[in-house]
């Protein structure tokens, strides 16, 4: 399968500060791939996600979507972040909300409003709140509908902030269920960053993890959790609370 | 370890605003806490764990209708809600500490002024040089390795870490006989949150402290708690020993809440087991089992009446159910 999305040797730094914050990473996305981006706060996923997706102007290195060089924004490129109740306008319906990003591609109200009504049932939400604001739903509802408002656009690849991160544990089931259902149908590429290795193991065959702006390891998210190579990712992967329970 | 009850709590009811159109947040629960033991309470936004960690330690808003059976704190009957003895008592024999590290510290103070004004307060040290010093020593056993410079920092100066460790030094100086951790973990990483859980274990054992362990965290509280507590819309839903109850759940609640967390190791189900469903409003009292219209194996029984306690002495649950 070709490569959607192609980093090579990113780099970005904040400010005048030398640091990077990104250091020099590399790693390629194919299409309709689901890829975990695992590492601690401060490690750098975030604004990987984000020089990724436009938001973060990069020094170094080239971003290929489509083996086509990008710089800022791009339409089939979305993002859906963690912060469910600052990331959509307070001040529009939610309806609006989802529409949005149509508005920038030339496409009728109308015709935006019959496609953010599918997009709704869709994420399942209920058509009858569409008129509602931002305010009057919770987490998950929340996070339903930024999905919805990424794939709005029909992108080829929505990058995931950490997007259950916020959500209690039932919540967090339904939305990991609605990304994978959209994910089998319609053959979307995600970019799925999280610190939760148990999530990123159920939804991401394979994975990169990253510490202190590098790359650590990549590979099949099964084989980093049974056998780290890094001295790091050891540490990540002993961390986390071993538990089992009875599934049956 | 001693079954000397430090914390028992029965039929406690907690209701914020008035009855009709006010908030049950716990509707009948009992609890009990002995000496070097720890307790987790686990359960989703709403379930009441907040409130029932906020009135054992007294913070509960003085507006809120409390009621209880009984409320012994080290055998002692528990002040009444908003009474100044609370206040000797916080602190001394029972500490806290929250989720939001930072926002718990005062941000004008430094990390030292803030550990000094908790040893003065509780008669700990009262000169100058010594409270320095104990302040320093107590960095150190929350493994700040630079307590020197710590001392002189600002909250905003510190990370979400260091200032997590800053909290559980502020709450452990007093050699509390009882912590209770609300979320303590929540904002961490990983790797801090299992040193900071580390911490409080190793801590709990050399002094014989209680701890209160409330999160969402399943592994968390399986890895760390004695006890167990699993809690649904104000009400206690399953308690008993946490591995009994990590392995061999009995109530179709936490069945449901463990097969919702994806596993960390073993076969990958297809689909994760999703809860239907609204938790109920908590505007009155419950009269039948809060968890009827979510559940996947109610019978008959439960649209009638509130299922009673029942199980093992060392696992209890309320549910209608035939224990299998």
């Amino acid at each position: 399968m070709s490569a959607i999305l192609s980093v090579e040797n990113l780099t970005v730094s904040y400010g005048s500060d030398s640091t990077p914050v990104v250091d020099n990473i590399s790693f390629k996305l194919l299409r309709g791939q689901c890829l975990g981006l695992i590492g601690e706060s401060g490690c750098g996923k975030t604004t990987t996600a984000r020089a990724i997706s436009g938001l973060t102007p990069y020094q170094g290195g080239s971003i290929q979507f489509n083996d086509k060089e990008i710089e800022g924004p791009h339409p089939s490129i979305q993002m859906v972040f963690q912060d469910h109740s600052n990331s959509l306008n307070p001040r529009m319906t939610i309806l609006q909300n989802i529409i949005e990003p149509l508005r920038y591609l030339g496409i009728t109200t109308r015709d935006a409003m019959t496609k953010g009504q599918a997009l709704m049932e869709q994420v399942g939400v209920d058509l009858s709140r569409s008129n509602d604001y931002p305010h009057a739903f919770s987490g998950g509802q929340l996070q339903r509908i930024s999905i919805a408002r990424a794939l709005a656009p029909e992108p080829e690849l929505i990058i995931c902030d950490e997007p259950v991160s916020a959500l209690d544990l039932s919540i967090q089931a339904q939305i990991l269920e609605l990304l994978k259902t959209i994910q089998t149908e319609t053959g979307i590429a995600l970019l799925f960053v999280s610190h939760d290795l148990s999530v990123v193991r159920y939804l991401c065959p394979e994975s990169v993890v990253m510490a202190s702006g590098k790359i650590l390891e990549k590979g099949s998210t099964q084989d980093i959790l049974d056998q780290p190579q890094h001295p790091e990712t050891k540490a990540l992967v002993q961390a986390i609370p071993k538990w089992t329970h009875n599934q049956s | 370890m001693s079954e000397l009850p430090l914390l028992e709590l029965k039929g406690a009811h907690v209701r914020y605003g008035s009855e009709g159109s006010g908030v049950s947040a716990i509707q009948g629960v009992d609890l009990k806490l002995s000496e070097g033991q720890c307790l987790g309470i686990a359960g989703e936004s709403g379930c009441g764990k907040s409130t029932l960690s906020h009135l054992i330690s007294g913070l509960l808003p003085e507006k809120t209708h409390l009621t209880y059976d009984s409320f012994n704190i080290c055998g002692q009957e528990a002040p009444a809600l908003g009474s100044r003895a609370w206040r000797k008592l916080r602190g001394s024999t029972i500490s806290m500490i929250f989720q939001d590290p930072i926002g718990t510290l005062n941000p004008f103070w430094t990390i030292g002024q803030q550990l000094k004004e908790t040893l003065k307060f509780h008669g700990i040290s009262t000169t100058k040089a010594n409270s320095t010093s104990v302040a320093g020593e107590w960095l150190e056993k929350v493994h700040i390795s630079d307590p020197g410079t710590v001392l002189e920092r600002f909250p905003h100066q510190l990370s979400g870490g260091m200032c997590q460790r800053v909290n559980l030094a502020l709450a452990l100086c007093t050699q509390p006989k009882i912590l209770i951790a609300d979320e303590p973990t929540t904002a961490l990483d990983v790797t801090t949150q299992k040193t900071v859980l580390d911490l409080i274990a190793n801590l709990s054992k050399e002094s014989g402290m209680a701890v209160l362990l409330v999160s969402h965290d399943l592994g968390a509280l399986s890895e760390r708690s004695d006890k167990l507590m699993v809690m649904y819309a104000g009400k206690a839903m399953e308690w008993g020993a946490t591995s009994e109850i990590m392995t061999s759940p009995s109530h179709p609640y936490t069945r449901a809440l463990l097969k919702a967390q994806p596993p960390i190791s073993g076969p990958l189900p297809d689909k994760l087991e999703l809860i239907h469903g609204q938790p109920p409003r908590l505007s009155k009292q419950h009269e039948l089992c809060p968890f009827l219209n979510r559940c996947p194996s109610s019978i008959e029984a439960c649209q009638k009446t509130m299922p009673s306690i029942n199980g093992k002495s060392t696992h209890r649950r309320m549910c209608h159910l035939e224990d299998n």
